[in-house]
């Protein structure tokens, strides 16, 4: 027996605590440089080299969607197709959010409504959906209803002479900013628009507890956002070009080409997340008690204020945790543009690049870090803005 | 004493080791009773079971060649089906005691991979496969068109290296496989599809409508194929270069499966007969028996048989092309016994 105050170490909790963990940790160490050492081992011996110079070598093929970032065949680099592959990624992503979101929303209040054929169709909806694999509603989208639906270039669909719908994507006219200073403009003019619609929530919702007049808050916003961007496309009228699709012989040239599987990813992934959202949502609204509305309706409160007033702020604090999680499985679904033919990350820099540079570790790292930077911004966010609609206690 | 125990057992280990990297392979099949041979399996006209489940196509019957000339009886083959990712570490690691699966012989896999490229069994090259409709007849009018590709390892690079050489424009769509490719072209996401021309017509022959669809002339890329062992045993390399190449001096000479009995029996041209081994010896060298190129002959035919059988009926005639004997206007040429 050791003669301390405690006795001997190994009777101390705490201690055997830390010392647990400390062996933990060099388990886990371990592990890492078993791994390391495992793949450079193998490596070595098949004579195969880890580099990341190929990020900065030309690019030896051609990207076809690159809607921000300008695309050269034989002076593009392979870093570009990495930003490319990001952007286009976030492009559905962000895209696929917003779209799950209003989907979501409708569907999971539609499945609410006393309309019997409204709550059937809401109800059908988020069974189909939710319980059909993925991979099979991106195929079914792109190539038995979408692909074969649309017209060949000749026959295309023309819209007043400027948006033509085909199969080889939609084409719409463009304004294309060529000077620098123009771009600069027109993102101080956005975020002016922004800066201006959020004081003018907040003037508008100090009014209305005020005064108890109610204003048409969002056509307003609506209203500045457009006022503003007419505003300094005015002032850089000059340094603007409008390119307008020019039909050639087997596409349209010029403008700006929506590609079809871009389209069909995303009415694929805002189907899919949209009805597990639904689901979110009514299990939110149905969690506010039904006094709530009972109380909203015997104050003259009409469905729509009830809902948007008393119960949905209240089924927020419900429905967004799950939600985040919906929004994160979107993000990495959107991975299944490989299936289809969409240009996004894993196609262009996980298929393609590593297909041409062999470069498997460092490529495959990179994606996955991509992947995780937007997951965790994704729910950052979101969680910032969840904590504004939690119970404030005092 | 221990010590010295040990050290006997590393040393032991190490020959052992160096052994198996430059492994007799010949002994090897033969105490195990079958070749092993590493196959695509799904390709239509190189490597695809039939309907009865036995392994069909030129590819296959390269694999059936080395059975008959090592054991005198063809069917003595175990197919292992592999993908374009697997193959060389299959080959590598022992798995297979060769790969025939419609590989393209370059010089980054020879001298990196640790494997030899033996002859070829055919001459491809990336083609483009077009919709009638669109009216094209070569494949300098495609500058503009959106062309749908099969990621492979050099599709891309062969296709913009082309179109860039010809100053022309495309707008590539990118496919993870074979079937969603064809799905692409099928349904409109593009005009063209491009690959290895007899994929194109594996593909073709695939379409609902393969009278819709035309494979362009042009042929931008070199993919000599053909069967591969591992480096370093160099017999084992030979006897699977000259099944091969007894396939196609067979086609040379005249020799098929059908007449071989009777042109045994008459014959009394010299190389027909050293093929035949009705006079010298050429089985000793290789570790064969006397008849090895007869077995191959009678069991699995000469190589324009195998062609006929397996890549005609997908609509790639042989006349006129690469693949033809060199005495008929293409570049298949086998060294002499």
């Amino acid at each position: 027996m050791a003669s301390g105050k405690g006795g001997a170490w190994y009777n101390d909790r705490r201690k055997i605590g830390i010392a647990l963990q400390i062996l933990a940790l060099v388990g886990v160490g371990l592990f890492i440089w078993y791994l390391i050492s495992n793949a450079s081992y193998n490596m070595a011996q098949r004579r195969m080299e880890m580099n990341t110079w190929f990020l900065f070598s030309e690019a030896s093929f051609k990207v076809g969607f690159h809607p921000f970032w300008d695309f050269e065949l034989g002076t593009s680099k392979y870093w570009e197709v990495f930003v490319i592959g990001i952007q286009n990624t976030l492009l559905v992503g962000i895209a696929g959010l917003i779209g799950a979101t209003v989907v979501g929303f409708a569907v999971g209040v539609a499945r609410l409504s006393d309309n019997w054929f409204v709550k059937t169709f809401a109800s059908i909806f988020v069974e189909l959906f939710r319980n059909v694999p993925l991979l099979l509603q991106v195929f079914f989208w792109n190539f038995v209803v979408i692909l074969p639906s649309l017209p060949s270039v000749s026959n295309a669909i023309d819209i007043f002479g400027t948006l033509f719908i085909t199969n080889k994507g939609i084409f719409t006219p463009i304004i294309s900013v060529s000077e620098n200073w123009a771009r600069l403009v027109i993102l101080g003019g956005l975020t002016l628009a922004i800066i201006s619609i959020i004081l003018f929530r907040r003037w508008a919702k100090k009014r209305f507890y005020e005064t108890a007049k109610p204003l048409p808050v969002f056509w307003i916003s609506v209203l500045i956002f457009i006022g503003f961007l007419l505003l300094s496309f005015a002032i850089v009228q000059s340094a603007t070009d409008v390119s307008m699709p020019q039909q050639s012989r087997f596409r349209f040239t010029g403008g700006f080409t929506v590609p079809v599987p871009l389209f069909s990813l995303w009415i694929a992934l805002v189907c899919y997340t949209g009805a597990f959202i639904a689901e979110n949502v009514r299990a939110g609204i149905l969690s506010v008690g039904k006094g709530q509305r009972e109380a909203a309706m015997s104050l003259g409160f009409r469905h729509s204020l009830s809902m948007k007033l008393i119960q949905i702020p209240q089924a927020l604090r419900v429905i967004i945790p799950p939600t985040i999680s919906q929004y994160l499985n979107l993000i990495k679904n959107s991975s299944l543009a490989v299936a289809i033919g969409y240009d996004d990350i894993v196609n262009l820099f996980m298929g393609i690049t590593l297909n041409q540079t062999g470069q498997a570790i460092v490529i495959i790292a990179m994606t996955m870090g991509v992947f995780t930077v937007i997951s965790l911004l994704t729910s950052l966010l979101i969680n910032i803005y969840n904590r504004s609609t939690q119970l404030v206690e005092r | 004493m221990k010590k010295l125990g040990i050290l006997a057992l590393s040393v032991a280990m190490a020959v052992g080791f160096a052994s198996a990297a430059s492994a007799d392979t010949l002994a090897d099949v033969k105490k195990r009773g079958v070749v092993r041979c590493g196959v695509d399996g799904g390709l239509a006209g190189f490597s695809a079971p039939d309907d009865k489940g036995k392994m069909q196509g030129i590819d296959a019957d390269v694999c059936y060649a080395v059975a008959a000339a090592v054991f005198g009886d063809a069917s003595k083959v175990e197919f292992i089906s592999l993908t374009a990712k697997e193959r060389f570490t299959a080959l590598s690691a022992g798995e297979i005691d060769m790969l025939s699966r419609n590989t393209t012989h370059t010089l980054r896999r020879d001298a990196s991979l640790g494997v030899d490229f033996t002859y070829y069994n055919y001459i491809d090259g990336q083609g483009f496969l077009v919709k009638k409709a669109i009216g094209v007849k070569s494949a300098l009018e495609l500058s503009g068109a959106t062309i749908c590709i099969q990621s492979g390892t050099t599709t891309e690079r062969n296709l913009a290296a082309y179109f860039r050489a010809k100053k022309m424009d495309y707008t590539p769509v990118s496919y993870d496989t074979s079937v969603q490719t064809r799905e692409g072209f099928e349904s409109g996401a593009c005009d063209v599809l491009t690959s290895d021309k007899s994929q194109l017509a594996a593909i073709r022959s695939d379409l609902k409508d393969p009278e819709s669809a035309m494979v362009l002339p042009e042929t931008i890329s070199k993919e000599p194929l053909g069967p591969v062992v591992r480096q370093g045993d160099d017999a084992w390399a030979n006897i699977v270069r000259w099944s091969l190449f007894a396939m196609i001096n067979a086609d040379e000479l005249g020799v098929t499966s059908k007449n071989v009995d009777e042109i045994a029996k008459t014959t009394e041209e010299f190389q027909i007969r050293l093929m035949l081994g009705l006079e010298g010896d050429t089985g000793k060298s290789l570790g064969l028996s006397k008849d090895w190129a007869m077995q191959i002959i009678k069991q699995v035919g000469s190589y324009g048989e195998s062609y006929t059988r397996h890549l005609v009926p997908l609509g790639l005639a042989r006349e006129g092309t690469l693949n033809a004997l060199w005495t008929k206007g293409g570049i298949l040429y086998a060294p002499p016994f």
